[in-house]
């Protein structure tokens, strides 16, 4: 049976490459700061995270 | 334990994204903090951003010193040291893990072989949106 992934798009929207703290229920953004030192204060609220580019498709190198 | 994987975009050619993120902590002594952490088994070392070696104390250029291939194709200098993870909501699972800090921009956390996949159990089931941890 397929469960529902956790939906970060909406909540992410605009923070590309910004370092962001999540709630910990994965449902709101703490704070957003291009420098993650600015998240200092609230680090304990959540989960810190770089924001990827949505438009952008990531495979590895392998040489 | 079953986590969900992310969805991190809605691709305007391949549709939706989705990333095998894992909710974990890293420690060492007082510091601490908890992130998002990719799962990513083509990865031979667990690799973190620079900026997170500052919330764990230390020096991220002051480990072990070993080249690593980036994502641009090119040999990047990695600091390898030596702190603590754990899966949060996962029992018994805090590890002494082997991990290197990069100066790269696209790197945020990457679970990789050394550092992750030797101390769990690993199973993914993209189809169900979902993956598998258990401490080995």
């Amino acid at each position: 049976m397929k469960t529902e992934a956790i939906d970060l798009t909406k909540i992410l929207k605009g923070l590309e490459g910004e370092w962001v703290v999540i709630s910990d229920d994965m449902k709101r953004v703490v704070k957003a700061s291009k420098n993650i030192d600015d998240l200092d204060e609230v680090i304990e609220q959540g989960y810190l995270m770089k924001v990827p580019d949505p438009t952008l498709v990531l495979v590895p190198t392998t040489f | 334990m079953v986590f969900k994987y992310s969805l991190i975009a809605n691709h305007r050619v391949l549709g939706a994204i989705y990333r095998p993120q894992l909710p974990v902590s890293f420690h060492r002594d007082v510091y601490g903090f908890k992130c998002l952490a990719v799962i990513d088994s083509g990865s031979y070392l667990t690799v973190l951003n620079k900026v997170y070696a500052r919330k764990l104390g230390l020096l991220w250029d002051n480990g072990i010193e070993t080249d690593i291939l980036g994502i641009y194709g090119t040999k990047q200098k990695c600091y390898v040291h030596e702190f603590e993870i754990d899966i949060i909501g996962l029992p018994d699972s805090r590890r002494t893990i082997k991990a290197g800090f990069v100066d790269l921009d696209n790197v945020d956390v990457l679970l990789g072989q050394i550092g992750f996949f030797e101390h769990y159990y690993v199973k993914f089931r993209h189809p169900e949106r979902e993956f598998c941890i258990d401490i080995r």
